[in-house]
């Protein structure tokens, strides 16, 4: 029975729009897929080099495995955090006649396979092959793999036992992560030296791989627990939850003023508000502002200002660049309504750049305070704000014509790869790298002066040619129309 | 209103659509009624130039749909879910909508009074954003929205389907009321409603239209049943 229900999952998996994209996307990821899976393979070969130069008076095995201790409660927040429990996938056979507990120990079963699970494979394998079985033997390598493998695997019990018990608010996760960090603060300081109790336990696993049945046995313990849980209620309203009442807004007032642009802009600030998926994406843009302070030291050395413009850039585009991807196809479930009804599409692509133009003004006034750091970040702020406004924005506005990829906002942000086509590896170019390379050239021939100068007029020439790039723009979103609408009625 | 000629859309080999030539003079009740894949969402969607046409051009009050977007300001619709925003609750939707044709939130206010028996209390003030709401509800929100801003043609995709027996009723009343200068299409599966409240109803089969009834109300019901049965179907 399992076996059947697997193989529909299976199913799913393959038949998914995801493989429906250009056969060169999907080429393109896959590349991307195995270079960061040799990366790890290969990290994973030089991980005793690594530990042996890092710490050298240790043991690169008793290293590894005290760093473990630490892999593992991240990992236990990690999943507490991101994993979600897909009790909903079960929906269709509540009705058959398939026992309950059956589809539990199949949906805890299948939780088994997720790649978060399969990761640490990837990395301690080369190295198990490397150290750990020359010096002690395939037996005990094998009893290491498993215990480490039973550490992902009570996680992902645990982790989904966790989040189906406690509710995820924000003081709760601000809690748990502060808890956490008191502990690893607690090992370094040797007050509960937590993490060389991991490395004792996993050397005496190496000295007596029977040992290795303790873990084995911990894992099988923790899948009792998501499975009672589940098994004393899994009903559709315990699955769906409870959404308490919302208020509708009148808006703001400031945006009024804009016509009806002012109310695109206002449809797009309700969109981030109440949508997960571009919720998360810009909350992770502001962790990207924090990026120029590690190229302050270039400044010091006086050396590169291409390599700090570069990271100025980078955290200065990334709100628009990460909310622009989908630009258009946020709004693929109403697309139509846009569309059909009147909507002036100037003022609907005006409400968008006035967006991008509050993204940009905010990243501009958070970045301009690395001026106290050093004065000479401030032209780069300014020159990288223009280039935001008169080039790249214009850019992505027109890109996003050609993301003909149904998103759905509501869902998370996290490995979630929907509406991600050729425009978003297009996007990347001429937004973070081309003005770069100008600069890089112009700093090479004329000084960085130059460089910033010349890019900065562009900009400039670029916002006072507002009129004409947002009338081509226009011209080429009614010219996508058709195939846009099209696109967005075939959603999953 | 609206002429159509030489109209067909084809996906592939396969023809959604095939009209020689089709007329709905102003003030029109007109039902459109055949069985899936008969064209009707097909023809709704050219009218709105949502689709391309591959032969043949849409014409409302004299310009093209695809060329201009004056026929926008006059026409008001309903085809699907795709009309509406999830994200937003039903005030702010519909204000949304008022504002595209210049109405301020208590003029919008003001033209939902005539809704609230349509919409038995379950849409304003509900509370809840519009993606979490019923079908049938979000039907009455759809068509509600579909007359904001005093059309002149409203398009009405499936209006009665997924609505309780009573706001079928009501939806009924609703359209028998509007002002007789309104051009009304209407799509739908239910025989007894169409013909209730259109005067003309065009029959599609296979993208074609194989009936046009016009004037005939008291037997216009049986025609269609007998047509639905299988009982005298020409091709």
């Amino acid at each position: 029975m399992i076996r059947s229900l697997l193989l529909q999952s299976w199913q799913a998996q393959v038949r998914s729009p995801f493989w429906e994209r250009g056969l060169v996307v999907n080429i393109l990821l896959g590349l991307l897929a195995l270079y960061l899976l040799a990366n790890f393979l290969f990290a994973g070969y030089f991980l005793d080099v690594i530990l042996q130069n890092s710490v050298p008076d240790e043991h690169p095995i008793a290293v590894l495995s005290g760093i473990f201790f630490f892999t593992w409660i991240a990992g236990l927040l990690f999943r507490f955090l991101m994993q979600s429990f897909p009790v909903i996938d079960i929906q269709p056979y509540l009705l058959l006649p398939v026992k309950r507990s059956k589809l539990f120990h199949y949906l805890l079963f299948r939780s088994v396979f997720n790649v978060v699970n399969l990761f640490p494979l990837v990395f301690i394998l080369p190295f198990t092959f490397k150290v750990v079985s020359t010096e002690y033997g395939a037996v005990a390598q094998l009893a290491w793999i498993v215990s480490v493998m039973c550490l992902a695997l009570f996680n992902n019990f645990v982790g989904f036992y966790l989040k189906r018990q406690f509710n995820m608010s924000p003081f709760a996760i601000l809690g748990a992560f502060v808890v956490l960090c008191g502990i690893a603060y607690a090992d370094t300081q040797e007050l509960l030296p937590l993490s060389d109790a991991f490395a004792n336990a996993f050397m005496a696993i190496l000295a007596n791989p029977v040992l290795s049945l303790i873990p084995v046995a911990l894992v099988v313990l923790a899948y009792q627990l998501p499975f009672r849980a589940l098994r004393s209620n899994a009903y559709l309203d315990a699955v769906e939850g409870r959404k308490g009442r919302v208020e509708s807004t009148e808006g703001i007032a400031a945006l009024r003023r804009l016509g009806m642009a002012g109310q695109f802009v206002q449809m797009e600030l309700l969109q981030i508000a109440r949508n997960k998926r571009p919720k998360t994406m810009l909350l992770m843009a502001v962790l990207i502002l924090f990026y120029p302070f590690f190229s302050l030291e270039y400044l010091e050395n006086g050396e590169s200002f291409s390599m700090v413009f570069l990271f100025t850039l980078m955290a200065t585009t990334f709100p628009m660049a990460t909310y622009g991807q989908f630009l258009i196809a946020w709004e693929s479930s109403f697309f139509n309504m846009l569309m059909a009804r009147r909507v002036p599409l100037m003022e609907y692509m005006k409400g968008k750049y006035y967006l991008f133009t509050l993204f940009n003004v905010a990243a501009f006034c958070v970045c301009l305070l690395y001026g106290l750091a050093d004065i000479r970040m401030i032209p780069i702020v300014v020159v990288s704000f223009l280039v935001n406004m008169g080039i790249t924005a214009y850019i992505i506005l027109f890109l996003s014509t050609y993301n003909s990829r149904p998103v759905n906002p509501e869902k998370s942000a996290f490995m979630n790869w929907e509406g991600v086509g050729a425009s978003q590896f297009l996007l990347v170019l001429p937004a973070f790298f081309l003005p770069v390379v100008i600069h890089f050239l112009l700093q090479w021939v004329l000084g960085w002066q130059w460089g910033l100068a010349v890019l900065g007029m562009i900009g400039i020439v670029g916002i006072l040619l507002h009129r004409p790039i947002m009338q081509a723009v226009v011209r080429q979103l009614s010219r996508r129309k058709y195939d846009l609408i099209d696109a967005y009625k075939q959603e999953e | 209103m609206i002429h159509l000629e030489q109209l067909s859309k084809k996906y592939g080999d396969k023809v959604a659509l095939d009209i020689d030539q089709l007329d709905i003079p102003a003030g029109e009740r007109f039902g459109l009624v055949g069985n899936n894949g008969a064209g009707k969402t097909t023809l709704f969607s050219l009218l709105l130039d949502l689709i391309r046409p591959t032969t043949g051009t849409v014409w409302s009050k004299e310009t093209a749909v695809s060329n201009s977007d004056t026929w926008k300001d006059y026409t008001g619709a309903f085809i699907d879910e795709s009309f509406l925003i999830g994200y937003k609750t039903p005030e702010e939707y519909f204000n949304f909508v008022g504002q595209l044709y210049g109405m301020n939130p208590s003029d919008v206010k003001l033209f939902l009074e005539r809704f609230t028996e349509f919409f038995n209390g379950e849409i304003l003030d509900s509370g809840k954003y519009i993606r979490n709401m019923s079908k049938g509800n979000k039907k009455k929100i759809g068509i509600a929205a579909a007359l904001l801003g005093s059309p002149e043609l409203i398009i009405l995709d499936e209006p009665f389907a997924n609505l309780d027996p009573s706001s079928q009723i009501r939806l009924k009343n609703l359209i028998r009321d509007l002002p007789p200068e309104l051009t009304v299409l209407i799509s739908s599966h239910d025989l007894a409603h169409v013909t209730e409240v259109c005067q003309r109803i065009v029959l599609l089969e296979d993208g074609k239209v194989i009936r046009d009834i016009k004037d005939a109300p008291e037997r216009t019901l049986e025609e269609l049943e007998a047509y639905f049965s299988g009982e005298e179907r020409v091709s």
